[in-house]
Parts: C-alpha cells; structure tokens; sequence
C-alpha cells in the first residue's frame, strides 16, 4: 500500500507538477486548491503525510489553519510548509503548530522527494521502534538520526529537517570549517544563498541558546562558512 | 510695521496684547470724570433749588430787611462783626491785653474802602480795628486806631469836629437815632456829648456819663477802650462806629472818616449794620451739615447766615493689629494709592475774616435779579465750593438774595474713592490677566514647540518616516491637538507608504517567486521525462536564467528578511578591527580580481554590534565596491576611530556619485553609475548597510574620493561604553 501525501496549494501549475513528481516516486498523491475542499477531504481521510502552502487564495495564513486542523486529528502526522513566505515570524509561527519542515519556494522536486522520504522514515521510526537508540552523542550533543531528534544537555530539541541536517554536517566534524559551499548542499534545496545558511545558523544557534544561554560551539569563519568548536 | 509684528513671538504678542488692558483704567477714569461732572451738576442745581426755595419763602417780605424793624438780637449771637463774650472783666484803662484772645478777633477797615479784611494795608496809615465783647452787664468796645498824627480836642473851640474823635451811631428799639460823640483832650478818659446830627454841636451841656471810655497812646496812634450799658441798648438797638482823622492841628480839618458802616460818614448815616433776627430763625429751619446760607440785602450786606461748610474728619488706621492680614493689606494699598492718586483734604478753612459783607461779582449779577451758579475755590484754596444764589424779590424790586454755597468735597470724595477702588481693582485684574495670559502663552508656546520638536525628530532629514505618531496625550481636543493628530495621520500614511515602497521588491519577490518555481519544477521534470535533453544548451540557459532569477528574488527579499532577522537578535561586546580583518581574510579566495588593502590599527576598537551583520555589512559593502572598480584595482578597507566613533570605510576606484544622488543611495532600489550589464544591480546592497549600521546606532554616508575618480562609504558605529 503505498503512501498517500496531501498537497495543498492554490496554483495549479504548481499542484500539478509537485504531484507528478510525488506520483513518479510511487506515493498516492491528493491535491486540494483551498482550505474548504482540503479540510473536506481531510475529513474524508486522513493522508500519511501534507504538504501546505501558507496563503491559500484570499485565505492569508489558510495553510496554519489547515495546519491546526490536521494537529487535532493526529498529532503525528508530519506536515511540510512549502511557502514563497521566507520570514522568521512565518517560520515560527509554522514550527509552533508543530511542522515537520518548513522549506521556501522555489523548491527543487528531486530536494522535496528526499524530504518527503526522510519525514516518512522519521515517522515510522517513531512509531515503531522508539526504544532502540540509534543516536550519535558528542559531548552534551544527542544526535538521533533515525527519528531526527537533537538534544542538548538531555533537553531535546525541537529542529526542522534543514536544522538538523545542518547540526549533522557540523557537528560529525569538530574542528573542520565546512564552508558555505558545502552547507549549501546539505540543506538539500534547490537555491541557497550564503544569507540563507547564516539565517539556519541563526535560527539554530538560538535553539541551543534557549535551553542553554552559554551555548557557543557553532562559531562563524567569517567569508568562508561555520564549525563546530571541538571540545 | 507689519514685519516687525509678523517677527515677534506669540508670547510677546499676547504680551502686547494684555498690555492692550491698560485702557480699563483709562476708560474707568473718564468714566469717573463724567460721573463727577454729572455729580457736580446735580449738586449744582440741588443747591439752585434750595437757594430758589429760600427766596420762595423770603420773597414778598420786605420786613425781614427793613432796619427798623428787624432789629437784631445783639448780643449773644457768635458772629464775628458782633460782640463776644469776655471771660475776664475789662479794665478801662487804654490797655488791650486784658481783652483776652478776643483782642486778635478784630475787624479791620481801612480809609480805601469801607471794609477791608486785608491786614496787608499799610499800618502807619489811617486804619481801624473794632472788638466789641460783652459781659453780664455791660457792652465793650475796643478801637485800635493807626493814626500817624493824634489831634487832641481844643477847649477853645466852639464846634467839636474839629479833633481825632469817635462817633457811635445808637438807634433805639423805637427807632429814634442818637448821636454820640467821643473825644480827648488828652490820653485818659474821654468826653463823651450827645451832639446834633451834623456831630458839631453838643445837645446838652453835660458830658454823658452813661457811657465811660478811655484813651491810650500806643506806637501806631491810639486805643480806645469803651464801655456802654446793656441796658441802654437793650435787645433790639443798633449800633454803627465812625472813626475820625485829623491830622493838622492848625487847620483841624476832617481827612477821613472810617466807618463800621458801607456809607460815607458824612452822608446821612443809614441803618446800623446788624443781623436780622427773623431771618436768622427762618434759616435755622433749613441748617444742613456741609453747607452755608447766607442772606444779603440789596447793600450786599450780610444779613443772616446758617451752618458751615467743613466736616469733621474720619481717621483711618493702617495695620491696626486687630484687622485680618488681608483687610491690612488691603489698607496698605488704599495708603498706597492714596499716596499716588493725591487724596483730596476733607479739611479745609473757608470762614472769612468778615462775614458781613460778601462783595463777590457774583451777588452783584444775582442782585440783579438773576439765578446763578458757580464754583470758587475755598479761600485756602484746599476745595472747591460750589455757589449757588437766587434773588429775594417783592413785586419788581429786588431785596436781597439767598446765596447756598456747599463744597463740592463730597463728590470730590466719591470720585477719589471710585477712582481708588478702580486702580485697586485694575490692578489686581490686570495682574491676574496678565499672569493668566502669560501662562496661557507660555504653555501654548511651550505646546507649539514640542509639536514642532516631534515632528521634527519624525522625520529624518533624508525624508524617513522613523516615528509615525505624535504622542497625542500633550494634545488635547483643541486646535493645536488637531494639529498634532492631522501630523499624526499625515506621518502615518506617509511612514505607510514608505513601508509599502521599502516592502514593495519583498512583495514583488513572493509574486514572482510562484510563476518562477512552476518554470524551475517544470524544467526539472521536463529533464527526467524526456531524454536526453539534460545536456540540451536551450535547457541550461533556460536553467541559467531560473537561477539569475532566483538571484534576483534573494536579493530582493534579504533587506525585508533582514529586519525580521536583526528585531529580536542579541548585541555583543567585540574588537571591530580584528573582525574586519577576518572578514576581510575570507574576500581573498572570493574576489580573485581585486586586492583588497586593509588599514587597521594596532588598538582594539570595541563596539557592541552583532558579528553576522557586521560581516554581512562589510560584504555588501565590498560587494558594491567590487562591482564599480575596475580590474585589477586595490580597494581600501579601513578601520578607525574617529571623533568618539568606530569607522569603517571601504574605497574603491570608478565612476563617481552624483550629488542629486548621494542622500538616497541607501534607500532601496537606487544605484548609481553603470555596473556590469550580467550582474543584476537593484540597488539594495547599499540598502541592507543603512539597516544594519542603523541597527547599530550608527550612521552611513558615501563621498566621492577627493584623491582619485571613485567613492568611498564611510560607516560610524558608536564604540561600546
């Protein structure tokens, strides 16, 4: 049986072409162009994972009303904010109603399907087999790269995909500069600036530093990328 | 004019306007003045209907004035031509000291006219003054008489004219005259004849001895005391004097004659000069305080007068320590204006040496037989008196005249005290106007300021809107409250549109960002459906388009991202000097077409600022630097601290900045110069360094070199406390 996954999304061009790519990986694929028909069909059944644009037609922030919806029918169902919207505020505002990744357009479809895949595996990981560690510990640092946990001092940490990824990168190396170039590749989108892996450092860092105010193993190469300090 | 008041401040306007104020008391004292008149006038007229009631009365009774018959109570009346008490009994001796105070009560007549108060008159002539007093029994009269030249009586002669004398005029109550003739044959006691009426030829042989009198030598001529039995005269007898001069004893003739009486001594001798008693009586009737009746005859001669002019006076007291704090205040400046505005005397003398006769022009006009009024000073010269006479008539004749004379010190009192009142009163509203003016204009100036101080601040000189609202709790719901709001309004639409034109490329991006990923997804499956098209050239350059598109969107939407970013970001302590260098080590691998000089001091430099920004500044400052320099051309990165502040300064070599420019090159969306046609230029690099030195406090500006062609952009942070 496979997959089902939800897309949501007011442009059809776009619907349409995020679900042909979907559908080539072999997922079952429900589009919906706004919120009622969405909430509607959700109604209906429930997919196993939503993919939602924010400003649904006139519906401004209509994809974290969805959002809420599909949180109160299951609490674990992974949903990915896919949005032209790039602020912090959208951003946390997404992460606090409990999204899984939150990835700005343009997006690369070959990136969304190794996202979609990676969430899929985070999922059934948690449902399965959620007392068999697979987690890689670096000091305070608890990296858990099946169900794509971090904690920090035993404090877990609420990260999105992008963040965790780039946790990863940094922290497999202490010491070694992985420079922009290279973090560009991990966030696994289709175009990154220097200006959006210092924003993830940002966001990141003050992860750490909210259950951690000393926190200062991430520290900038100026011009040339970022390290994680090594112990 | 005009220029002047237009450049004078509101409070000094308001000043001159309070000052404007000053007309009250102005008007008050015209006002005062107009009362006064009409006061004046009406006291005029009271006093015309009172002397015209008087004559009402008087008219038509010619017996009042007939001599004959009105014969005057003599003694015991207080009037000066009268007689007056003696309170020690009077020796006749020639000496006047035992007259008492009454000896300085004479009367003076002098030969020029018949009556004269004027003691000025020359002392070594012809004069005469008259005492005349009374005591239980007897009547005394005393005459000092200046006489450079005393002429004894010859016993030789026959006719008695023919010495220095005296005659005394008697008319008994039944109207028979007497003739009595005083004379000396040397100091001591006098001869006293009943003699004829030519006063030449004695009646009887005998010396009268009734009547006692004696001669005293002094100084300046003579005195003669004489004294006459009450009864003789009983109570309604006449008396008249004429004193006679001879000066040449050879010729002994008759030089001058002076006379208690109007009428030459050697005409026929008229009526005794006395008060009319019935007269006297009517008018006890209409006595008022503050005012003065007299009656005269047709002579002009004083026939009756009632009441006095002068009232007593009211003390007032200041800072009497029974009187509240304010009631003595209040006095202090009643003394005060007292003082400034010159308070009339309510004291004043106006009682004439001689009351019996009043030879004023205007009782000649009123004898006449016309009503009149009018004003004369008191003879002190303190008051004003105002006079007001009507004519005593029977039939066509005219017997006298009713003269009512009444200071018009009251009024002159009532329109002190207004006038006092009103200074008072300006005063204290002209200070309290003035106060409340000046408040109210300092305030409202104090308002204006502020208001235009806010605004000010609002707006900063490169036209940002950094604050879009007047605080409105100064502005309350008046003019200058609406001012406040309709700036408030304006700086909120205006500080809108900014936000609308600085989120304008943010907006454009989303827009575009949607169509851009429907081309960049659609080439993506395009690559994996048809084969073989990955290495098409069309496909790469339609890729290579997406990507400068999506350079494009980037750009556009960091500045917005950015302010999101830097809103709740945590400020550190760092060295600027070592973080430029560091930033500045990383460009070498970046941009292998330029070198990049850097100038930094040996010193630390502290700022408080955000290391990410701070580098993320400097690259968009070398990013732009890097697009204007040509190839090969250094670019000088310094740091310093100049004037207190932390400076960075990034130089290159290129074309140079346009003044009409230079003020808004960091607004978003504005480039100068041609910059590489392949490279997008929006115009927001320099965009993104006002945000972030701004979020540093700081400020940026950019020049032209003065050395070489090409710009520099000078950043100031302030350095860390």
């Amino acid at each position: 049986m496979s997959r089902t996954i939800a897309i949501v999304e007011d442009d059809t061009d776009q619907r349409e072409n995020y679900a042909d790519a979907l559908k080539s990986q072999g997922y079952a694929i429900q589009v919906y162009g706004n919120r009622t028909d969405a909430s509607a069909g959700f109604r209906r059944s429930l997919p196993d994972l939503a993919i939602l644009d924010i400003m649904l037609e006139h519906d401004m922030d209509g994809g974290f009303d969805l959002c809420r919806e599909l949180r109160q029918q299951s609490p674990k169902l992974p949903i990915i904010f896919l949005t032209a919207r790039d602020s912090d505020i959208d951003r946390i505002s997404g992460l606090r109603l409990d999204a899984w990744d939150y990835i700005t357009k343009p997006v690369n479809l070959q990136f969304l399907a190794v996202r979609v895949s990676s969430l899929f595996r985070m999922a059934s990981t948690i449902q399965t087999s959620s007392d068999q560690p697979s987690a890689m510990v670096l000091g305070d640092l608890e990296l858990d790269q099946n169900s794509m946990s971090v904690s920090w001092k035993g404090q877990v940490l609420s990260f999105t995909l992008t963040e965790f990824w780039l946790t990863d990168a940094l922290a497999r190396h202490p010491g070694h500069v992985k420079t922009y170039e290279a973090l560009m590749q991990t966030t696994r989108q289709s175009y990154v600036e220097k200006n959006t892996i210092n924003g993830y450092v940002r966001r990141v860092r003050k992860k750490f530093k909210e259950v951690d105010p000393g926190f200062n193993k991430i520290q900038t190469v100026f011009g040339v990328g970022y390290r994680w300090q090594a112990d | 004019m005009f220029k002047t008041l237009r450049s004078l401040s509101i409070k000094s306007k308001l000043t001159w306007i309070a000052l404007s104020l000053l007309i009250i008391p102005w008007m008050g004292y015209q006002y005062v003045q107009e009362i006064r008149g009409f006061l004046v006038r009406s006291q005029q007229d009271a006093q015309l209907l009172a002397a015209n009631g008087v004559a009402t009365v008087l008219n038509e009774r010619p017996e009042l004035f007939n001599p004959t018959t009105g014969v005057q109570e003599l003694l015991g009346e207080r009037n000066d031509l009268y007689a007056h008490q003696l309170k020690n009994p009077v020796q006749l001796d020639g000496e006047a000291d035992d007259w008492g105070e009454i000896a300085n009560q004479t009367n003076y007549y002098t030969g020029d006219t018949s009556f004269s108060c004027d003691a000025t008159d020359d002392p070594d002539g012809f004069s005469l003054a008259n005492v005349i007093g009374y005591s239980e029994d007897d009547l005394y009269a005393l005459f000092e008489v200046h006489d450079d030249q005393i002429v004894y009586r010859d016993l030789d002669l026959l006719k008695l004219d023919t010495s220095d004398q005296i005659r005394m005029l008697l008319q008994l109550p039944r109207g028979e005259l007497r003739h009595y003739l005083l004379v000396a044959r040397a100091p001591g006691r006098m001869s006293i004849y009943l003699v004829d009426e030519n006063w030449q030829m004695p009646l009887m042989g005998e010396a009268v001895k009734t009547f006692i009198a004696e001669l005293a030598e002094t100084p300046w001529g003579y005195r003669v005391e004489l004294r006459i039995p009450r009864n003789i005269i009983g109570r309604r007898a006449r008396l008249g004097y004429f004193v006679v001069d001879v000066d040449n004893p050879e010729t002994r003739e008759i030089i001058g004659t002076l006379s208690t009486s109007p009428r030459e001594a050697n005409s026929k001798p008229g009526q005794v000069l006395l008060n009319s008693p019935e007269l006297t009586k009517i008018l006890k009737a209409l006595d008022r305080p503050h005012s003065r009746i007299w009656i005269l005859d047709n002579e002009q001669r004083v026939r009756a007068v009632v009441g006095g002019l002068s009232a007593p006076m009211e003390e007032t007291l200041v800072g009497d320590p029974e009187r509240s704090f304010f009631a003595r205040q209040y006095l202090r400046a009643e003394a005060f204006v007292d003082r400034l505005l010159r308070r009339p005397s309510e004291q004043f003398d106006d009682v004439p040496r001689d009351v019996s006769h009043r030879p004023d022009r205007i009782f000649t006009r009123i004898l006449k037989g016309e009503p009149m009024v009018q004003a004369r000073p008191s003879l002190d010269g303190k008051a004003q008196i105002i006079v007001a006479g009507h004519p005593i008539r029977s039939g066509e004749e005219v017997l006298g005249a009713v003269i009512v004379e009444q200071s018009s010190n009251a009024i002159m009192a009532e329109q002190y005290s207004l006038l006092r009142n009103l200074t008072l009163l300006t005063i204290l509203v002209f200070a309290f106007v003035l106060t409340t003016l000046l408040v109210f204009s300092w305030r409202l100036t104090a308002r204006i300021r502020r208001l235009h101080t806010t605004t000010e601040k609002a707006i900063t000189p490169e036209g940002r809107v950094i604050e879009d609202r007047i605080p409105n709790r100064f502005y309350p719901k008046d003019e200058l409250g609406d001012l406040g709001r309709s700036i408030t309004s304006m700086l909120t639409r205006l500080s809108g549109y900014t936000r609308y034109l600085e989120g304008m490329p943010d907006t454009l991006a989303h827009e575009m960002n949607n169509p851009l990923n429907v081309v960049s997804s659609s080439l993506e499956i395009l690559e994996g459906e048809v084969p073989g098209i990955t290495g098409n050239k069309h496909m790469q350059r339609a890729q290579n388009g997406v990507n400068r598109l999506r350079a494009i969107l980037n750009a556009l939407t960091e500045a917005a991202n950015l302010e999101d970013a830097m809103r709740d970001e945590v400020k550190e302590t760092l060295d600027l000097s070592t973080l430029v260098a560091e930033v500045v080590e990383g460009y070498h691998n970046v941009y292998h077409e330029h070198a990049f000089q850097l100038q930094v001091g040996t010193q630390p430099l502290w700022i408080e600022g955000n290391p990410d920004h701070l580098a993320q500044m400097l690259d968009k400052l070398v990013d732009n630097a890097v697009q204007y320099t040509p190839r090969e051309r250094p670019i000088v990165i310094r740091v310093r601290e100049n004037h207190g502040e932390a400076e960075i300064m990034v130089l290159n070599e290129g074309p140079t900045i346009p003044d009409n420019i230079r003020k808004h090159v960091f607004d978003p969306m504005v480039s100068y110069g041609k910059t590489n046609a392949k490279q997008s230029h929006l115009g927001l690099g320099l965009f993104v360094v006002r945000l972030i030195s701004e979020y540093h406090h700081g400020t940026a500006f950019i020049d032209n070199r003065p050395d070489i062609d090409g710009v520099g952009v000078t950043v100031s942070i302030p350095k860390a406390a």
